[in-house]
């Protein structure tokens, strides 16, 4: 018996597939727009253009399940991200803007998780998932909403202990 | 509710489905485990005959391996509070992504 994730690829139907929003051509060109701006942020952090960036609030905070933390302002959270919008691996999706400034529970830690685009079991830190905070399965470029729900990955760095 | 999938939808966000008992279930499954694809996990045993609220009909998915949006065979669920603890015997360690739960809507009745 399998998880869920692992046998995804049995649910499609025949023809799964969105025509014209996840073809082969569109595929590709966020493949090689991805790839584009991870290889232009690294000859420009190699050439000293652009700062190391740096949590406000200093290195990652002590946060476990059970806490109750403030996800941290969009332009500080901003100002953390990469020009592909992630942090130190973790990618921060436009939709997640919309807890900057609000309070949620943490309900766990993510220490390993299966992941799915590499279909392996991969170890991390730091990273945490928040009580009802969900992705509503909104994916520019694409016009089809995902109705999976997965909880966001949040950085610690991203979020400040409520006091 | 606009339709979109294979098939329709028989239950709607909000409304309360029983699960079905854990034999009514399995008699339903290949050897996989599977329902038109749709695995039934070990653990999500534990949740069986118990009346959950509908949270979300799913009419399209995201296969993060492909890059495509899919849409799948058969209507599936997504029910409150029923998240994956990552505990189904195959990872380890175990898996901390705590993914909402897909429920076949043959895995579901009415609760009375």
């Amino acid at each position: 018996m399998s998880c869920q994730l692992e046998s995804l690829n049995h649910l499609k139907s025949p023809n799964a597939a969105f025509e014209g929003t996840d073809g082969p051509v569109e595929n590709a060109k966020i493949k090689i727009r991805v790839r584009f701006w991870t290889l232009a942020r690294r000859v420009a952090r190699t050439l000293g253009r652009l700062p190391k960036k740096r949590p406000v609030c200093g290195p990652s905070l002590p946060i476990s399940p059970g806490d109750i933390v403030l996800v941290r302002s969009e332009k500080e959270i901003r100002a953390l991200l990469s020009k592909e919008g992630s942090y130190k691996g973790c990618y921060f999706m436009e939709e997640m803007f919309a807890y900057c400034g609000k309070e949620f529970e943490v309900i766990k830690e993510i220490v390993n998780f299966f992941d799915e685009a590499k279909r392996k079991m991969v170890r991390t830190r730091d990273l945490v998932v928040l009580k009802d905070v969900q992705c509503g399965g909104r994916l520019q470029p694409r016009r089809e909403k995902c109705d999976r729900t997965c909880f966001f990955f949040w950085h610690k760095d991203w979020l400040c202990k409520a006091e | 509710m606009k339709e979109k999938g294979a098939r329709s939808h028989k239950y709607a966000a909000g409304q309360l489905v029983r699960i079905k008992s854990g034999e009514e279930i399995s008699a339903g499954l290949d050897s996989a485990f599977e329902r038109d694809g749709c695995v039934f996990m070990g653990p999500m045993g534990r949740w069986t005959g118990q009346i959950r609220a509908v949270k979300k009909l799913v009419y399209s998915c995201f296969d993060e391996f492909s890059q495509q949006m899919f849409r799948p065979r058969a209507p599936l669920y997504i029910l409150e509070g029923l998240i994956c603890e990552g505990d189904t015997g195959d990872f380890q360690p175990r898996c901390d992504r705590s993914c909402p739960l897909l429920w076949h809507e043959d895995w579901l009745e009415p609760p009375d």
